[in-house]
């Protein structure tokens, strides 16, 4: 019987990826880093290094703004100056990137908080996703969006699938990750979130999770993370006020037997 | 040659000045991966007459093409406080012309109207207005460094309309011997060719001679001629400014160093 998991890293780079990599490679953990282009070209050196220890960096758009809240050619132009620094990256390193990953900045894939189409999903997914994605988003209105906002959904996975953008978490094997548009979409998304981020300075104590033993069991807890012999795609973050938080958190899911996977 | 010469023209002070260093390193680390040479030239303080004069003088004359880049800063006048020109120094633009080179510039006062008719794109670049006092140190470079490379996600919609026309009549650019160029045309000049007449700059009167060159004049004494600068755009176009110098003497001083834009009057 195992757990297994994808570790996925949002936000890189900052200013301690160094030590998070270093905590991942001691533990050998795999890791796809989606790193914003500015945060790059803050600590380009520290993804260089990633790459050379073998991790995979994908694609969080330069400047991290909410597609809802932005027109299409403004987020596929962000999307681009992302890839275009990601390729400089990668070039640094000495390394081919064949890959094409992206995920969108607070999950806001052009429909803010509706992550994916309630109306089209069935209830226990819609719930699932709905508690476990959507309140990330942190957008105040949970209501269903008009319909130009799915129109620029669609125009956004268009684009992402033209310019070969995958899901590489292939092995994930909830049925609601598949039946859902999710694993269908050309974005990535995750399947639990450690939600590490509550612990920021300017959030904490503002959320369910007010501190790491919180955390801890929200990851102990969570039915889906811990259901045996399941694959899961985890969400964490790379922040520098935060990263022994992170390592903590994913020491603990450690403990509690789940197996990272490569992707 | 190298893959990339870049030109900045900037108000930060003299080439000394620590903003030039700190430009430039930015700028050659969003070059990192191409072999650039970055040479900058100082204008003066919130001159954007004198920086457009240079930009353009400078641009459009290049032979060089897309190997050849310019970074442009030039701060509005903060000592004016009646509305600028159409509304200008506010946003960052990119300018392409038809030679090939490329233009990164702070759309102040009249910084790109001077190559405004030589240009085949002039648009907004999606960029931070906020965020730093030294966006030109912290905020343009990035943008630059995605131009230089042919990323041109960051272009918003055209501009051109928000670029004025370069002031006509007027003094624009004062070189190292004191030679003030100005945007007199030539035509007009053949009028009075060979006579002497008064020429009003910047509340100083001056008896000049308008002659072929300086060496129609004797010692000392003031020239109006057809000058060394200006362009011609592909479809036979030409411009050409006309320049006030003092023969083995200081023009500008004279006329109390005039800044560009200041009007120049004769009779």
């Amino acid at each position: 019987m195992t757990r297994k998991a994808y570790l996925t890293i949002d936000d890189s780079a900052s200013e301690r990826t160094d030590d998070l990599v270093d905590y991942l490679l001691s533990k050998g953990i795999p890791a796809v880093f989606f790193c914003w282009g500015e945060n790059l070209e803050k600590n380009p050196a520290a993804m260089v290094r990633a790459v050379k220890k073998g991790f995979v960096l994908a694609n969080h758009t330069n400047t991290h703004q909410r597609a809802s809240e932005k027109d299409v050619a403004f987020t596929i132009g962000e999307i681009k100056q992302c890839e275009f620094l990601l390729a400089r990256i990668y070039k640094e390193a000495g390394a081919q990137k064949s890959h094409k990953y992206f995920r969108y900045p607070h999950v806001d894939r052009g429909t803010g908080a509706w992550v994916i189409d309630y109306d089209q999903s069935d209830i226990i997914t819609s719930g699932i996703i709905m508690e476990e994605i959507a309140a990330g988003v942190n957008l105040p209105d949970k209501k269903k969006p008009p319909v130009t906002a799915f129109d620029k959904k669609q125009k956004l996975q268009t684009y992402l699938k033209e310019e070969g953008y995958t899901n590489p978490f292939t092995q994930v094997t909830h049925q609601w990750f598949w039946d859902g548009e999710m694993g269908q979409a050309a974005d990535s998304l995750f399947t639990f979130s450690n939600a590490d981020w509550m612990l920021q300075p300017n959030h904490i104590g503002k959320w369910p999770y007010k501190n790491i033993e919180d955390l801890k069991q929200k990851a102990r807890t969570n039915s889906w993370l811990n259901l045996e012999n399941s694959v899961n795609l985890v969400l964490a973050h790379d922040k520098t006020a935060i990263v022994d938080v992170t390592i903590e958190l994913i020491g603990d899911m450690l403990d509690s037997g789940i197996e990272f996977i490569e992707v | 040659m190298r893959d990339l010469l870049v030109y900045v023209i900037a108000d930060y002070g003299d080439l000394h000045d620590l903003a030039f260093a700190e430009v430039k390193q930015k700028l050659y680390y969003e070059l990192r991966d191409k072999d650039a040479e970055i040479t900058a030239f100082a204008v003066p303080a919130f001159d954007t007459v004198a920086t457009g004069f240079v930009l353009a003088q400078t641009a459009t004359n290049s032979k060089l093409g897309t190997k050849h880049k310019f970074y442009v800063n030039t701060a509005p006048r903060k000592d004016d406080l009646s509305p600028r020109v159409k509304n200008s120094g506010e946003g960052l633009a990119y300018v392409k012309l038809f030679n090939g080179v490329e233009i990164v510039a702070v759309n102040s006062g009249y910084s790109l109207s001077f190559v405004k008719d030589a240009a085949v794109e002039i648009r907004e670049i999606h960029c931070d207005k906020d965020g730093s006092q030294f966006r030109s140190r912290d905020v343009f470079p990035p943008a630059f460094g995605f131009i230089a490379h042919g990323e041109y996600s960051k272009l918003g919609g055209d501009i051109r309309d928000a670029v004025p026309d370069y002031p006509k009549d007027a003094v624009c650019y004062t070189d190292g011997y004191g030679n003030m160029k100005c945007s007199i045309k030539t035509a007009e000049l053949e009028k009075i060719k060979n006579t002497n007449v008064t020429v009003d700059v910047n509340g100083h009167q001056k008896e000049v001679r308008v002659a072929d060159g300086i060496f129609g004049v004797a010692d000392g004494d003031f020239c109006f001629s057809t000058g060394s600068s200006g362009w011609t755009l592909p479809d036979g176009t030409k411009t050409q400014f006309t320049e006030i110098v003092r023969r083995g003497g200081n023009a500008a001083e004279s006329f109390g160093k005039p800044p560009g834009g200041a009007p120049v009057k004769w009779r």
